[in-house]
């Protein structure tokens, strides 16, 4: 296939492609936006740039008793994970650093937005923000062992933990055919993890912003920023985890990479629109029930198939 | 022309929409506006830069709508819309004032320096969070709230605290706004976090407080545990909430211990906008109860077709066709139903509009609508002919009797459901007080 063929891929081409994959994600979502509205959908597309415009020159602000550092922090945090957590996500066949536990870090960088947001939520010294962060941490404990089980089933079916070993391993079939529940569930969690909706109560509208009530200014832009980083990092991780990577006619495997990604988004994007919040104790309630059985028999299921190929 | 200005005059606009009694008809033709230029409605005055108050003027609302304007960051600007008429070029005035650079930069620096004062009056010792309050003033209690205000206790002054105080008590200092413990007893024990806690307050002394607020207080929970006490106001001042209601609520982390509700102002309204019932009222109670449902796609297509029925009393085939397509789309969301099921049940003796569960309100909503929509012909008129206003008086004097009993118990989210599902109309209410003539 298209193993070591293309040219090394440059972190700052990585981080332009995140930008660019974010920008998309925060303009499809206004685009939808402006469609349920009844306004033109082409200036749409400006509206991430306006509202970035506007943070930046708004003046940040300082709640009373703010644990300031953490505030800040846990805002900073979130650009940084994704971008970290992207290091591992191949484009094509290259990634900036093909790790031998590539999942295990991808996780591990993830998790950061746990932090990211409790610290945020924590730190502004607010009702809004301590509830929202209370949220996410139920919401974590929630997706967090059904997602690491997703993971470590296309892990298994590649029988390595290198994100290039399970690009190979779907040469014949991929992984979203083989292991559709892992799939779903690892879909399910993206969102949560990137709390998009139906999983954004803890920035949920009913708290006034939730854990982002209180940020203002480029501490919100780099807020937000983050959070469509990180959306769009876990729809590109999927493509090399269940969507064969770069596999495709005609086209060179970047391009197909990119072009799954897109995919990816869109849908994540969409559903946000498509469905309301889920309340928190229903999600737990679908968490520890459903999906946590459901990807442990998938995990099942692939060993049994590994074991007797 | 700056780098700033240039900026400014490409941001688009983010407004902090705040309803006072009376103030429906200012709303909706505000909403309008704002959907129609793309400018976006603030869940929370922290990321707003223009404040648009609706209705009349209004003395007990004026507090609320202070403390917004205090946790403005700025560049900011704010309007008062009083009526439905000429929403369109106070907001293009109020935009005029936010492009003004000098403007904006002269007031940043009145504000800055007038924290300063109060920062070294308030802490002459020059510690701590002070610091920090570049442009809100420290100790300015109301600063952390979703603008609804909080409890009023935590005032100006309590700044003279300083020294280490214990983490220990974990939640405490987070939800902090502990701010205003009306009920006086405790600044909880700072470092002490013993469960004496609200044994004894009030000796600042060495106490820590951050920002010059006081420690939240403690008391039993439902699981047996001590937790901290937070006094929180909801409303009036917050987002997709019905106008002038207020729901003082003792939290302890999200879930709900007491409850009182009350009406914030409006004595002097003497008509109610939706006194003529139709579709666009149960569309008007939809959209916002399905924005704090957190599906605001919905809740936007919902506000668009309200204004088109509002603007066409006898709607034509394209709109009703819209509406419809919207009451398939809102009907058929699973998730909607099965996170609204068997939330802040009522049963009994209550006015129709409010029995049953969430689900079965905000389904009598679209229900409503379809009546009046569904057949081409019959429109508007079905709904008009019973005298809606009285029966939304008594729904709404009964909602908030009820209120609090509903939502003790309860968390965050199943609150904001619940009141969003009851949706009061404190206008009506008003304007049908027994004994004052109307009409």
């Amino acid at each position: 296939m298209v193993e070591g063929d293309a040219s090394p891929l440059s972190l700052l081409t990585l981080l332009v492609l995140v930008g660019v994959l974010a920008y998309a994600a925060a303009a499809g979502s206004a685009l939808l936006h402006a469609r349920a509205a009844g306004t033109a959908p082409v200036a749409a597309l400006a509206v991430p740039a306006r509202e970035s415009a506007r943070l930046l020159v708004q003046r940040r602000r300082t709640v009373p008793g703010a644990d300031a550092l953490l505030w800040r922090l846990g805002g900073a945090l979130l650009p940084v994970a994704a971008a970290l957590a992207a290091l591992v996500v191949p484009l094509g066949s290259t990634a900036v650093s093909d790790l031998s536990v590539g999942v295990v870090w991808f996780n591990a960088m993830e998790v950061l937005a746990w932090c990211a947001v409790w610290l945020l939520g924590w730190g502004a010294n607010s009702v809004w923000g301590l509830v929202g962060g209370y949220r996410f941490l139920i919401q974590g404990l929630s997706y967090e062992l059904p997602h690491m089980f997703a993971l470590i089933t296309a892990a298994l079916g590649a029988g390595s933990l290198r994100v290039g070993d399970i690009v190979a391993a779907q040469e014949g079939v991929w992984f979203a055919v083989l292991m559709p529940a892992a799939f779903a569930v690892y879909l399910v969690s993206a969102l949560a993890m990137a709390f998009w909706g139906p999983f954004d109560a803890p920035v949920g509208r009913d708290l006034a912003g939730g854990a982002s009530a209180e940020p203002t200014g480029v501490d919100r832009l780099v807020l937000l920023a983050g959070r469509y980083m990180l959306l769009a990092v876990v729809a590109a991780m999927a493509v090399p985890l269940f969507l064969g990577g770069g596999a495709g006619p005609i086209l060179p495997a970047w391009a197909w990479s990119l072009f799954k990604t897109a995919l990816v988004l869109g849908l994540l994007v969409w559903i946000g629109h498509r469905v309301p919040t889920v309340r928190m104790d229903r999600f737990t309630e679908v968490g520890w029930m459903v999906l946590l059985p459901l990807s442990l028999l998938q995990a099942l299921v692939v060993s049994v198939l590994v074991l007797a190929r | 022309m700056d780098v700033t200005g240039w900026l400014l005059a490409r941001a688009r606009p983010c407004a902090f929409v705040v309803t006072a009694v009376g103030g429906t008809g200012a709303r909706v033709a505000v909403e309008r506006e704002l959907r129609e230029r793309g400018w976006r409605q603030a869940a929370a005055p922290g990321e707003a830069d223009l404040l648009v108050v609706c209705g009349p003027e209004d003395a007990e609302l004026a507090d609320a709508v202070e403390r917004v304007w205090e946790q403005m960051p700025g560049p900011r600007a704010r309007v008062r819309v009083a009526g439905g008429d000429g929403a369109a070029p106070l907001l293009d005035s109020a935009r005029g004032h936010l492009l003004d650079v000098d403007r904006q930069r002269r007031q940043a620096a009145e504000r800055d320096a007038r924290a300063r004062e109060r920062a070294q009056r308030s802490d002459g010792d020059g510690h701590g969070n002070a610091g920090h309050g570049r442009d809100e003033s420290p100790g300015d209690g109301g600063a952390q709230g979703g603008g609804d205000g909080k409890s009023e206790g935590g005032g100006d002054d309590h700044g003279d605290a300083d020294g280490g105080h214990g983490q220990g008590d974990g939640h405490g200092n987070g939800g902090g706004d502990g701010a205003g413990q009306d009920d006086g007893h405790g600044h909880g024990s700072g470092d002490g976090d013993s469960d004496d806690g609200h044994g004894h307050g009030h000796d600042h002394g060495g106490m820590s407080m951050p920002g010059g607020i006081p420690m939240a207080d403690r008391g039993p929970d439902r699981d047996g545990l001590r937790l901290d006490r937070l006094h929180v106001h909801l409303g009036p001042a917050l987002a997709d909430w019905p106008a002038g209601l207020r729901l003082r609520l003792t939290l302890q982390g999200d879930v709900v211990q007491e409850a009182e509700a009350e009406i914030v102002g409006g004595t002097a309204v003497a008509s109610a906008f939706w006194d003529v019932p139709g579709p666009a009222a149960d569309l008007d109670s939809a959209q916002r109860f399905l924005a704090v449902a957190g599906w605001s796609a919905a809740a936007e297509a919902g506000r668009r077709w309200r204004d088109a029925l509002l603007a066409e009393p006898g709607p034509g085939e394209p709109t009703r066709r819209g509406v419809l397509r919207w009451l398939r789309r809102v009907r058929r969301s699973r998730v909607l139903r099965w996170s609204t099921d068997g939330l802040g049940r009522i049963g009994g003796s209550a006015p129709d509009p409010l029995r049953g569960d969430v689900t079965d309100r905000w389904a009598r909503l679209l229900d409503g609508v379809e009546a009046a929509v569904g057949a081409p012909g019959v429109s508007d008129a079905a709904g008009r002919d019973r005298p809606a206003s009285d029966s939304r008086a008594q729904a709404a004097e009964a909602a908030l009797d009820l209120l609090p009993s509903l939502v003790t118990g309860r968390e965050l989210a199943a609150v904001r459901l619940t009141v969003a599902s009851l949706d009061p109309d404190a206008e009506a209410l008003r304007a049908h007080v027994p004994g004052r003539s109307h009409g």
